[in-house]
């Protein structure tokens, strides 16, 4: 029987909801292909046993079996550096034809050198997707323009995938997944370490971001107030800056800088590539403009045809932008 | 210490030779911190692989300041997955050398963010990716890692293979001249001077290459439901 890993990242010892979203969509592709889906869980410390505790968690939302490797190197955060070693032991030992993780800062260093180790073929950013009955792992290419598809039900070789989109998860029954412990090999002294405590700050807001369509630099200044009210970051494009609408600083794209953030509100901007090479691929795009033709529309999640500038308006005034 | 920039010229479309103009986000985060911590004792080299007009990036790493520029060319790696092209650049590497390589997160193109890994398993490196800041310390470099709600400051012992994410800034200025950069400057290295241990390229078997149809976007209606996506997101 095929296994399929998914692995969990935890946050505060608690599975993040992206691992859980991850957990339940791997559970329809083990369910379709007949495989057993294993919780791939590496942990600084054996977690405790009652109702609530993650292995019961895991197993709510779909998982067969557990894997868990626990050792005191193994503490988050996890970077390939510090656990790669005992991820590539636990696919040793559990050969995988399918290991999914989150898409997450986390897993983009985890999951394309796991792929290496493994001779897999690397799927990252991807959505699963339902087409004449097959499942694919689906992922934008070349700035939004191009869709890879690949399909689930024939894998040759392994696949190690990172899946967007999991902001939540549903429980999918109750049945006590099997436990299985094992010893994986630690790097005594690895090449990276943690240097100092974590710091922590908030989670980055929606970024939030103009084109040439916003017409002047007093829209680009509101522009920087909805962003400080929604607690993002204010961009531009290429060609708003080169237009000299906004501070060459906020320039995104080519000779610029990216969009991480979940969110981007992108206002008066026609999509163009020399823009969208800055926007993550993770990175949800919400597009207004007044021009229903514009391609921006083609690569956003979410579309909205009226006039940036009114748009803005309205928005900053709903959301309290710009108010001491 | 030899600090090595691997840079991309991104294709166009798949299968185009065609290139954008320009560096990524992530690639000229890269040059900015190689060109930010090259000290007079440090030699900095910009290294490319791919097409065969994927000249500009060499050029404006040249414009920017860094010593030498290599082009790794070749038919064979014109439609190279991504292990065949890591492998390309790590022969590539080894023939140059290095102490520290540094990459863009992600490419303008595939934008798969796999590249510095596969070269760091390649050449049996350590490696950080989503780096935001690189600073000397001592013989180890004081690397930060970003994470969606924090940084983590990380001491790496080099060699080792970081991707940038952000960088210090370069002056867009500087950049004006590489309109016609001196070609005579790049250095090319062809597949015949590495001894590469090339294998069959991976590539999944049904994968489909699909141009996005028009319109993908579902549509809103007014400001009032684009706030409410905004709101639960602040």
């Amino acid at each position: 029987m095929a296994n399929i890993l998914t692995y969990i990242e935890l946050s505060d010892n608690e599975a993040t909801a992206s691992s859980l979203h991850a957990l339940n969509r791997a559970r329809d592709v083990a369910t379709d292909l007949g495989a057993t889906l294993y919780a791939l869980l590496p942990c600084g410390a054996t977690p405790t046993y009652d109702d609530e505790d993650i292995i019961a968690i895991l197993s709510r939302h779909g998982a067969d079996k557990v894997i868990l490797i626990s050792h005191p190197q193994l503490a988050p955060p996890a970077l390939f550096a510090t656990h790669g070693e005992a991820l590539v032991s636990a696919c040793r030992q559990f050969p995988p034809r399918l290991v999914v993780f989150p898409a997450s800062a986390e897993a983009r260093d985890l999951a394309p050198r796991l792929a290496m180790a493994l001779r897999a073929h690397y799927v990252p950013d991807a959505v699963i997707t339902l087409s004449g009955g097959r499942r694919y792992l689906s992922r934008r290419v070349f700035r939004r323009r191009y869709e890879v598809r690949e399909p689930l039900d024939v894998l040759d070789d392994p696949v190690v995938t990172t899946l967007r989109g999991g902001r939540t998860a549903e429980q999918l029954g109750d049945e006590e997944a099997e436990v299985v412990v094992i010893h994986a090999p630690v790097d005594p002294s690895p090449r990276v370490s943690l240097k100092a405590p974590t710091s922590t700050r908030p989670a980055e807001g929606p970024t939030v971001g103009g084109g040439v369509g916003l017409g002047d630099k007093e829209a680009f200044e509101r522009v920087g107030q909805l962003a400080a009210a929604l607690g993002g970051r204010a961009v531009a494009s290429p060609s708003a800056c080169d237009a000299g609408l906004a501070d060459p600083a906020w320039r995104v794209g080519l000779d610029g800088s990216s969009v991480e953030s979940d969110l981007y509100l992108a206002l008066g901007s026609t999509g163009s590539e020399r823009h969208l090479v800055g926007v993550a691929p993770h990175t949800e795009l919400i597009a207004v403009s007044a021009d229903p033709e514009d391609p921006v529309f083609t690569f956003a999640r979410h579309g909205l045809v009226s006039d940036p500038r009114e748009v803005l308006r309205q928005l900053s005034e709903r959301l309290g932008a710009g108010k001491e | 210490m030899k600090i090595i920039v691997l840079l991309k010229s991104a294709r166009t479309s798949p299968g185009s030779d065609e290139t954008l103009e320009g560096l990524s986000p992530g690639d000229r985060a890269a040059l900015g911190t190689a060109i930010a911590l090259a000290t007079e004792q440090d030699e900095t080299i910009a290294i490319t692989a791919g097409p065969v007009n994927g000249e500009g990036a060499l050029g404006e790493a040249l414009a920017e300041g860094i010593g030498r520029a290599i082009r790794i060319t070749d038919p064979l790696i014109r439609d190279a997955d991504q292990r065949t092209l890591a492998t390309v650049l790590a022969g590539g590497l080894r023939k140059v050398g290095f102490d520290l390589i540094l990459t863009g997160q992600r490419s303008a193109d595939w934008a798969s963010g796999g590249t510095a890994p596969a070269v760091a398993h390649l050449l049996h490196l350590p490696h950080v990716t989503s780096v935001v800041r690189v600073e000397k310390a001592d013989a180890d470099l004081l690397v930060s890692h970003r994470r969606e709600r924090c940084d983590i400051d990380l001491l790496v012992k080099p060699p080792a293979v970081l991707a940038l994410l952000a960088g210090p800034r370069l002056e867009r200025g500087r950049a004006e001249n590489t309109d016609a950069p001196d070609r005579c400057a790049i250095e090319q290295l062809s597949l015949a001077e590495m001894t590469l241990p090339f294998r069959k390229p991976l590539v999944a078997t049904g994968r489909e290459v699909l141009l996005v149809g028009y319109p993908r976007a579902a549509m809103l209606e007014d400001v009032e439901s684009l706030a409410t996506l905004l709101e639960p997101r602040r």
